[in-house]
This record gives structure tokens, C-alpha cells and sequence, in this order.
């Protein structure tokens, strides 16, 4: 079997999606919007990232990234057509889950430049660096936050998700719940308060250890039969 | 090729698929090569279609063995191995039943050049059209001309004939037949209610009879009836039923359980003897048979109306059913004498 075609299921929903692509679009023009407004401000891509990108325009990009290639709800449901054509159910769930997390990572790291491109003024450090620093903590919130969403859809149902998002607004602002969602990691790596006691660099790790772990627990549960 | 030892599971009904739950307690059969049937009168559908998605996996029984081609139900090989059309299988929405096809191929094996698969069962004319323009009878028929001619060893279809395509309705039979021939571990296990279908795929119709798989030889002479007991959990006293054994088949709905046997007295003294110890509620008994004669009818009356004192107790009885060939033995308990 080649390793690599399972992956032809999930990028043809990524590459046919058209409709289902306007949800991702409709909140990077958010993103963009508060770009443009926050321009008048001082550190104009602080606030563009930490009230517009980073806050709400992140978290909702992934969610509809993972509707557009899990349009089931569900990674093990999106999963079956490749379960019915020969592909191991594990296999074929992390080739779905490692498509959202790849796709998230992609538009965020571009919507993350794009943002600190339009926001860029005077007083904001140096563009080329903030660029590709902005573009890294995209990538890596997006799919941290593509783990997350994977993890809370395959132990706790379909309707999980939105359920997992409502935490990450309550949970991501402020105690130990701040640590347990992608929300404050990525406010402390755009700026923001620090995500507990960690320091920026913490935050970078344990944003790349939720995505391994969530990925991982997501994993062991594609392999459970209902 | 297939071993089913002491396996128990259930399926939860489900409105949108209009299936009803189904459940399973102590099953055990083995299967050769060849094309195999579960049909036959008395087999309750949802409970073969139960067993089917137990071998493919989709299912986990609380108990028991499954091993497929010496490779446990829902391993990767198991996966590879097994080839299962379901009446609602899902196939990718976004890609043509060509691109499918080839798609199938790498991940199975097989070298089968895509068109000639879908042209097995006349499909070659939307063979490029996304999935998700065709109806569900097109999509049903791609995936079985998948099936049947993919490099699976194990073939298991739920009712080949229903949802399909005219064209592939005619062909399906052919290219089953042609894959349960194929090679020398190839098998087809068929989950159908029409033994008529059974019989045009070549199959070894079975009959499931005390949770085991029995040559199905049911027809005309053979006494066959059906006991349904309205009671106040139907699932226990199904359990209960089908852990006694005696029984055909036993199937529970919402309100009652059906019990299809060939022994009408054995049959009541057993639902008498359960609901007794799960200490049931019984509303009410009724049975019927299907034109069969009926030896011994009165004795059946006597046995049915002495279950149905016995138990503690009773709703009044249901109005009188407008089938003449069902009898009421609630008024048959309350009338022992046959007044009636």
C-alpha cells in the first residue's frame, strides 16, 4: 500500500471544498479588518494579533478547517470511505487528522503574515523578523488548536467541537485553564500575559506538546469500534 | 475462514436508517470458502446485518472471539482483508468512482485497471463524475463493483439487490459468483431476507437458529410460528430467551419480543419460566402461524393459558386482533375451558 495515498480522500475534500471554504475566508477577513483598523493605533500588530488574529480569527479558522475536511463532524466518520477501500482505521484517521492540522497550520501561518503585512507602522519592531515570527506561532497555534478540536471531536462526539471552543474562550483567559487550552499560549506568544507561570519559550513547547498529545489521544481513539 | 465463537453485541436502533436495534448474545459458527447466505425464514435481518458489521469491525462485541482469516475483527489486516458493502456505505465524496477505483487498488492491491471494474457491473457511463453527484442507488453500485472485483479475500454484502442500479441489479450476481470463485481463500458471507437472491448468488443458504448458523430448510411442511410477548423490558426477557435457547429467532422492539419457533408449547413454558425469574411484567401473549398445522392446538391453548396464569402479572387483555389466525391466549388464560 502506498503510505501517501491515503492522504487523496482528505486533500480532495481540501482542493474540491469551494463552498465550504467561505467559513475560513469569512473569518480571515475578519482578521484582516481589525488589521486594517488597528493601523491608526501605537503597536498597531500587537493589537491586530492579540485582538483580532490571535483572539478570535485563529480558534474559528481551524474550527472551519476541520469542517471542511470532516464535514461528518467526526475524524473516525470522515474516515470510513477509506476504511471501505482497504485503508487500517488508524491509518486512515491520522491521515485526516494530519491533513486538518497541516491546512491549519498553512492558512494561519499565511493569515498571521498577512496581518502583521497590512498592520505594520512605525512604532512595531522590524517587519521582516515579526514576520516570519508571527508566521511560526500561526503555524503552530493552527495546528495546535487542529489537535485540539480532533481530540475533543473523538472522545466527546460531533457536537464536541463547538463544546471545545466555548472552552477555549472561558478556559483560555485566565488560571489553570490557561494552561490546558491553545488560547493563552498563543496570546503570550503574540505579546499577551503570560500563559501561567511559563515564558514565552514554555509556551512555544507546550503548544507543540498539546498538538502531539491531542493528536495522539485522537489516534488511540479511531481504533475504538462503537 | 471465519470463526464466531460466544460473541455477544448489540446495535441501538436508529430512526434515520430505519434500522431497529438488534442484539445478539451467543453466537458461534465458522465459515469456509465459498458463498455463504444468512437468510432463510425466521432470521431476524437486523441481526445478520449486526453480525456483518461485527466481522467488518464496526462493531466491538462485549464478548466472545472474531477471527477473520486468522486475523482478529478490525486489525489493519482484518481491514485489508475484508471488503464490506453496507446499505449505507460511504465512499469520498469529492473524487469520481475512477479516480475510487484506483484509489482502492493502491491501498488493497490489486492491479485491475479502474474502468474495467466499474464496467462489471455497467457503471463505465458516470465513471467520472464526482461521487457526490450521483444518487445513493449509483453510489451503492459503485462501491459494490468495487467490491467485487478488489483483491479482498472476504466479502461481506448486507442485501446486494436492494438500492442499486437496474443495470448492476442484473450483473451483481455474476460478478459475486465470479469473486467467491476467484481463488482458493475467497469467501462471500450475504446478509438477505429474499432466499431468492441467496439462491441467484450460488450461496449456501443458512438459517440463524439458536444463535448458531444452521442449513435453512424452511418451506412448506414445516411448522413455523410466532410468539409475541408484550412485556415491560423487552430486552431482558429477549436475553433471557435467547440464553435458554429453544427458539428460532428472538427479536426485541420497544414494547415486545418476537419469538419465532417450530415448538409453540416449549416456546411459552421458556418466556414463562424467564419472565418468572427476571421478574417481568407481561401485558399480554399472542401467537400466530403462518397456515402451518397446527398439532396439538388445544394443548398449545392449555400450555399457553397455564404460562400465562402463572405469571405475576397482567394487563387486561388487548381487543381481539381482526387476523383470525392469531390467537389471544390472554382471553384463552381467562377462558381455559375453550368456551370460546
Amino acid at each position: 500500500m502506498s503510505a501517501l495515498a491515503v492522504f487523496r480522500h482528505p486533500l480532495s475534500r481540501v482542493l474540491s471544498g469551494r463552498a465550504r471554504w467561505l467559513p475560513v475566508l469569512a473569518w480571515s477577513a475578519l482578521a484582516i479588518l481589525v488589521a486594517v483598523l488597528s493601523r491608526r493605533q501605537d503597536h498597531a500588530v500587537y493589537v491586530a494579533l492579540s485582538r483580532g488574529f490571535g483572539a478570535v480569527s485563529m480558534p474559528l479558522v481551524v474550527f472551519a478547517v476541520f469542517g471542511l475536511v470532516c464535514p461528518e463532524g467526526t475524524v473516525v466518520a470522515a474516515a470510513r470511505p477509506l476504511v471501505f477501500l482497504g485503508a487500517p482505521a488508524r491509518r486512515a484517521a491520522v491521515s485526516i487528522m494530519l491533513t486538518v492540522a497541516i491546512v491549519s497550520a498553512l492558512v494561519c501561518a499565511a493569515l498571521g503574515a498577512a496581518v502583521v503585512a497590512i498592520a505594520h507602522g512605525p512604532k512595531d519592531p522590524s517587519l521582516g523578523a515579526d514576520l516570519l515570527t508571527t508566521a511560526a506561532v500561526g503555524a503552530l497555534g493552527g495546528a495546535a488548536y487542529a489537535g485540539y478540536f480532533s481530540f475533543g471531536s473523538a472522545y466527546f462526539g460531533a457536537h464536541a467541537r463547538g463544546i471545545f471552543l466555548v472552552m477555549d474562550v472561558m478556559l483560555g483567559g485566565f488560571g489553570v485553564g490557561a494552561v490546558l487550552t491553545p488560547r493563552a499560549h498563543v496570546r503570550a506568544l503574540f505579546g499577551g500575559d503570560l500563559a501561567g507561570r511559563l515564558s514565552p519559550r514554555g509556551s512555544y513547547v507546550a503548544l507543540a506538546v498539546m498538538l502531539v498529545l491531542f493528536l495522539l489521544l485522537s489516534t488511540l481513539r479511531s481504533r475504538s469500534r462503537r | 475462514m471465519i470463526h464466531v465463537e460466544g460473541v455477544a453485541a448489540k446495535s441501538l436502533p436508529n430512526a434515520a436508517l430505519r434500522r431497529m436495534g438488534a442484539l445478539c448474545t451467543n453466537v458461534t459458527f465458522h465459515l469456509g470458502k465459498g458463498c455463504h447466505a444468512i437468510s432463510g425464514g425466521g432470521t431476524d435481518p437486523d441481526v445478520a446485518r449486526l453480525l456483518l458489521e461485527v466481522l467488518a469491525g464496526q462493531i466491538k462485541p462485549s464478548r466472545g472471539k472474531v477471527a477473520i482469516l486468522g486475523y482478529a475483527a478490525g486489525s489493519a489486516k482484518a481491514t485489508q482483508a475484508i471488503a464490506y458493502v453496507d446499505r449505507d456505505v460511504a465512499l469520498p465524496e469529492d473524487m469520481t468512482p475512477l479516480a475510487i477505483a484506483a484509489l482502492e487498488g493502491q491501498l488493497r492491491g490489486g492491479a485491475r485497471e479502474p474502468l474495467a471494474r466499474l464496467r462489471t457491473l455497467g457503471l463505465e457511463r458516470f465513471a467520472q463524475r464526482p461521487v457526490r453527484t450521483l444518487t445513493p442507488e449509483e453510489r451503492r453500485s459503485v462501491a459494490l463493483a468495487i467490491a467485487v472485483t478488489s483483491s479482498a479475500k472476504v466479502l461481506l454484502l448486507d442485501e446486494p439487490f436492494v438500492r442499486i442500479t437496474g443495470e448492476a441489479a442484473g450483473r451483481v450476481a455474476e460478478a459475486v459468483r465470479a469473486f467467491a470463485a476467484g481463488g482458493a481463500e475467497r469467501c462471500v458471507l450475504v446478509a438477505t431476507a429474499s432466499q431468492r437472491d441467496a439462491k441467484a448468488l450460488g450461496a449456501e443458504v443458512h438459517g440463524l437458529v439458536n444463535e448458531r448458523l444452521v442449513p435453512a430448510t424452511y418451506g412448506a411442511g414445516t411448522e413455523h410460528f410466532v410468539l409475541v410477548v408484550v412485556v415491560s423490558d423487552p430486552m431482558r426477557l429477549a436475553a433471557a430467551v435467547a440464553t435458554e435457547g429453544g427458539a428460532l429467532t428472538v427479536t426485541a422492539t420497544a414494547t415486545a419480543v418476537e419469538i419465532h419457533t417450530n415448538d409453540l408449547v416449549a416456546a411459552a413454558e421458556m418466556v414463562a419460566r424467564a419472565a418468572l425469574a427476571e421478574s417481568l411484567a407481561v401485558v399480554s401473549m399472542s401467537s400466530s402461524g403462518a397456515g402451518a398445522y397446527v398439532r396439538d392446538g388445544r394443548m398449545a391453548e392449555k400450555t399457553m393459558g397455564e404460562a400465562a396464569r402463572k405469571l405475576t402479572s397482567l394487563a387486561p387483555p388487548p381487543p381481539e386482533p381482526s387476523d383470525p389466525s392469531a390467537r389471544d391466549l390472554v382471553a384463552t388464560a381467562q377462558d381455559p375451558g375453550g368456551h370460546r
